[in-house]
């Protein structure tokens, strides 16, 4: 039953990316006018035209133009880039461990900090531990990392000038590194921390009102174990679940993060990218980004699935 | 399901649960209607969102006529100045003032924001039924595609669109649209299936009714309520969206007075003058606020058997 | 009746037991006053309804009610000297599962699905430890754990303990559960509804093991049910409930001969038998009042087919009557203004098979 579900998420995983992929290699054709014709000027010479138009494959048909995409693709080629003639890929791959650092430090922050929370909110609800850390986990979730990371600024390294705030510190130096990553973390996490708060706390209340845990106090079970250990496993589970979904949405906000810190990775390469219409850049940039988020999602599922398999057929059973 | 920047990430957790469990018949809905909008107003947070809503749109219709100057008006002697008696709000870089630049960016913000999530709840509302109520390889594709495009972040997705259609108003609302679809085609899929089931549809069919009539008539009044509360509090994330998108560069070119513009310009000059990323922001959070409380407000009005955490009830 | 060690006496003594629920700002008493005594090595059971108030009354004996439940009056007297209703939070949790265990309907939800059963099992010896547990603990905890499981009547409890509770059956988790009331050796063990939630076969099991446990051991059971025919089949004593008062109780011989009451004397009348055939199905027409509020008179007035005027102003008190230890009834009361004279004596009532 579960092989099935794993085989099954694995093979729309799979079809989704080749959408996802082609989808990216067709895109520019969307470009209204000739994008040849938009780089060099109405009056370029024909022949170059035509030479710049096959090297962006856009003489052959769409379906061809996909698999040479997804051809080339796989081989760790993503073409060139119509500003610099490098290899995207390149680009790429150099600036991807950045963004990846950011992104899971945000997705760990978020997990440190919104699960401690949600339980603290958890422990007495309707008391006022439970409203306050109820209202900071909304103002959190309503504040957008943007804007966030600007205020983060504004108080730290305006006012307070403790944390510094731009690039990502010194390579070679990972306290420097560390210092450097604090700020942007924060802002990127701040909602999410908001959002597992209220997740937790939720699911902790749920599962505080099981059955078993009223057969754990019955038998005497104390009540820090009860709650701890039997009702944390279980409201643990849907957290797994939301951090596929957690990663895509931090991958997203960091290419603000990246911005406004001035940090190197994916979201700055990216960002000036468009500003020359140099499409093969984004197009990379999309691509890595989709692969990771599909995998993430995927991974996160099948976890749920796990974990959550036993509840649901301990629930649904019949005697 | 995650947007641009905004930290309301479409709750993919399904804290909000829409319980649907009986046919409404027409006239039961507009009395129930009138009720509910009376309903609204007698929370705390109902009032404080229907104020700010309303206020928001009353700003952006009348914006121009109540804003004290005009957004593009330089003033080179009044650059990066505090809150003051001439400027309520300080002004920016140019001299220009921030409160106007506010209050017309309202009028954009809701511009962008509106259509483009209407235009999510149609396309997704119609790709939803469609894969819902006729299931099979229509649905599967259904699926499939949606799956496709919220695998990419919202914000990646529209930086490779925008690079490739270029930025401009209409395209801005394109892009968003595009980005919140999946979660509309999404949610009313499951509403449908969760319709469905129901008896009368059974007896519709037992009748003889085409399907296209019955998608109409039957399944859409009915999944139509869930939907507009998530177009109330998914319009902050559009709003936000645009406020990212502009801040990027990829908005409405300047001088419009985007609130992510203004952010932008702020940006630059944050540490002689705080201003107007201070008042962007509480901008952008107290429309953010208004449209999510009344989002909820609606919600507990028009569903009352919704399960769950309310998450404003802290 | 005495048990098997001999001794005898009261183990458990319900004095006035008043029990509300609060929700959204009214107030339900769903128990006003109930007396119960409970002897050392009965079976008694206690029958009702939907609503009639036994469920509660089975969670308030360890304080189990939920969080909206409150025990506000009486007392719950354990072995003559402990008041559960008056103890600490930490010496209410020593006596749970200790002194006292309780065992509920749905084997399904009671376990933890994401621990194996050994674990929880384990859990249940190590809260009750009186010194720091060690690893050579656990490993007792475990055989002990083992050995129970195998007198409850698993057939391989090696494998149970290494098990998760989807893995099994709903009898064999109900046996776990047992087992695991069982293995700190309870003086009572109260039961709400153990084999509602099984079949008919597996029901009849449960049962006999139930005897079987009893039988080996020093156990007063109170098994809280709604099947007349489980209470004919295992208790010795019956209390019979509606809408939160005790309305009959006695030796289960005794009431189900010769029943008192008019409410037990419908409930065993509804019971299908070979007699019914060809006829429709008894059933008590009406249904239980709501319990918001102040209520006068007699609970079953609305539905008892010997009502008089009496009935719906004054609350009839508890007496003997015919063989039964307590009725509450104004027609079994010589003293109550009810007019005896139109009353007919109850029938004697084909006892359930």
């Amino acid at each position: 039953m579960l092989i099935r579900y794993i085989a099954r998420r694995v093979v729309t995983a799979f079809l989704v990316l080749i959408i996802v992929t082609a989808f990216l290699a067709i895109l520019d054709r969307l470009i209204p006018g000739n994008p040849v014709t938009y780089i060099f000027g109405a009056h370029a010479n024909q022949a170059l035209i035509k030479q710049v138009r096959g090297e962006m494959g856009l003489d052959v048909s769409v379906p061809v133009q996909i698999y040479q995409y997804i051809f080339n693709a796989l081989h760790g080629n993503l073409g060139t880039d119509f500003v610099t003639n490098q290899s995207v890929s390149s680009q790429v791959f150099l600036n991807l461990q950045y963004t990846v650092v950011l992104a899971l430090s945000g997705l760990g922050l978020a997990v440190v900090l919104g699960v401690p929370l949600g339980i603290l909110a958890a422990t007495r609800p309707g008391g006022i531990l439970d409203r306050v850390v109820g209202i900071i986990s909304i103002s959190f979730i309503t504040a957008p990392p943007f804007v966030v990371g600007l205020l983060l600024i504004l108080v730290f390294a305006v006012h307070l000038r403790i944390l510094p705030v731009i690039g990502a510190g010194n390579p070679g130096d990972p306290a420097d590194d560390l210092r450097h990553l604090i700020l942007p973390s924060v802002a990127l996490a701040l909602g999410w921390i908001g959002y597992i708060s209220r997740l937790v706390r939720s699911n902790m209340l749920e599962v505080l009102t099981a059955n078993y845990v009223r057969t754990a106090h019955a038998f005497g079970v104390r009540r820090s174990k009860v709650f701890y250990k039997y009702a944390l496993k279980n409201a643990a589970a849907p957290v797994v679940a939301i951090l596929g979904v957690g990663l895509g949405s931090l991958l997203g906000g960091a290419i603000f993060i990246e911005v406004i810190f001035d940090r190197p990775g994916l979201g700055l390469l990216a960002y000036d990218a468009i500003a020359s219409r140099n499409y093969p850049i984004v197009q990379g940039t999309a691509l890595i980004i989709a692969v990771m988020v599909v995998v993430a999602n995927l991974l996160a599922d099948i976890t749920y699935r796990l974990l959550d398999s036993r509840i649901q057929l301990g629930q649904s059973a019949t005697t | 399901m995650a947007v641009l920047g905004a930290t309301r990430p479409g709750d993919p957790a399904g804290l909000i649960d829409f319980d649907l469990t009986g046919p409404s018949s027409r006239p039961n809905r507009r009395r129930r209607a009138r009720g509910a909008i009376g309903s609204i107003l007698t929370t705390p947070g109902g009032t404080i969102g229907t104020v700010i809503v309303v206020g928001l749109v009353v700003l952006a219709i009348f914006g121009p006529e109540l804003a004290p100057y005009s957004f593009s008006a330089i003033d080179v002697n009044a650059t990066l100045q505090g809150p003051s008696l001439h400027h309520l709000l300080g002004t920016d870089a140019l001299g220009r003032d921030i409160l106007s630049r506010l209050i017309f960016g309202t009028r954009i913000e809701l511009e962008v924001a509106v259509p483009a999530v209407a235009a999510a709840l149609g396309a997704g509302l119609v790709l939803g039924m469609l894969g819902g109520y006729l299931g099979g390889l229509v649905d599967n594709v259904v699926v499939l595609l949606m799956d496709t495009f919220q695998s990419f972040p919202a914000i990646v997705l529209a930086l490779a669109l925008l690079t490739v259609l270029g930025p401009s108003l209409r395209n801005l609302i394109i892009v968003i649209a595009v980005a919140f679809t999946p979660n509309y085609a999404r949610t009313s899929r499951a509403l449908v299936l969760s319709v469905k089931q129901n008896q009368y549809i059974l007896a519709e069919r037992a009748l003889g009714a085409g399907r296209i009539r019955i998608m109409v008539r039957h399944v859409l009044p009915n999944i139509i309520a869930p939907l507009f509360i998530l177009l109330a509090m998914d319009t902050p994330s559009a709003i936000t969206t645009e406020a990212g998108l502009s801040f990027l560069g990829l908005g409405v070119p300047p001088p419009n007075p985007s609130w992510g513009t203004i952010l932008s310009e702020g940006f630059n000059s944050i540490f002689q003058a705080p201003w107007a990323v201070l008042f962007a922001s509480l901008a952008l959070g107290i429309a953010t606020i208004g449209f999510l409380t009344f989002g909820e407000a609606l919600r507990d009005v028009l569903d009352p058997r919704v399960r769950g955490v309310s998450r404003w009830r802290a | 009746m005495a048990s098997l060690s001999g001794r005898t006496g009261v183990v458990l003594e319900i004095e006035d037991l008043a029990v509300e629920y609060h929700s959204r700002g009214s107030t339900m008493r769903v128990l006003p006053d109930v007396n119960l005594t409970l002897n050392r090595g009965e079976v008694v059971g206690l029958v009702g309804e939907s609503g009639s108030g036994k469920s509660t009354l089975a969670l308030s004996v360890l304080r189990l009610l939920p969080a909206n439940g409150r025990i506000v009056g009486g007392r719950i007297l354990l072995e003559g000297s402990i008041d559960i209703a008056g103890l600490s939070g930490e010496q209410l949790r020593r006596l749970r599962g200790r002194k006292v265990a309780m065992i509920f309907q749905d084997p399904l939800t009671s376990l933890n699905p994401t621990f194996r059963i050994g674990n929880q099992m384990v859990d249940v010896q190590i809260a009750h430890c009186a010194h720091r547990v060690r690893r050579a603990d656990r490993r007792q905890f475990l055989d002990r754990a083992v050995s129970l499981l195998r007198q409850v009547g698993l057939p391989d409890p090696e494998q149970v303990v290494r098990s998760y509770p989807h893995q099994l059956s709903g009898g064999m988790r109900q046996r776990v559960v047992i087992a695991m009331a069982l293995s700190l050796e309870p003086e009572l063990l109260v039961a709400d509804e153990p084999t509602s939630a099984l079949d008919v076969t597996t029901e009849a099991q449960i049962l006999a093991l139930l005897q079987e446990i009893r039988a080996g051991r020093d156990l007063t059971i109170l098994f809280v049910t709604h099947d007349l025919s489980v209470v004919a089949e295992i208790c010795e004593r019956v209390v019979v409930m509606y809408a939160g008062h005790v309305m009959e109780q006695g030796r289960v011989l005794d009431v189900f001969e010769r029943p008192q009451h008019p409410y037990t004397e419908a409930l065993l009348e509804a019971i299908p038998t070979r007699a019914h055939r060809g006829r429709p199905l008894a059933s008590i027409p009406g249904q239980v009042p709501s319990l918001l509020g102040e209520l006068r008179g007699c609970r079953f007035a609305s539905r008892c087919r010997y009502v008089q005027e009496v009935c719906r102003v004054e609350d009839p008190r508890l007496v003997a009557s015919g063989l039964s230890e307590a009725v509450r009834c104004h027609m079994r009361d010589p003293a109550s203004s009810f007019d005896h004279s139109r009353a007919p004596a109850p029938a004697g009532v084909v006892p359930p098979a």
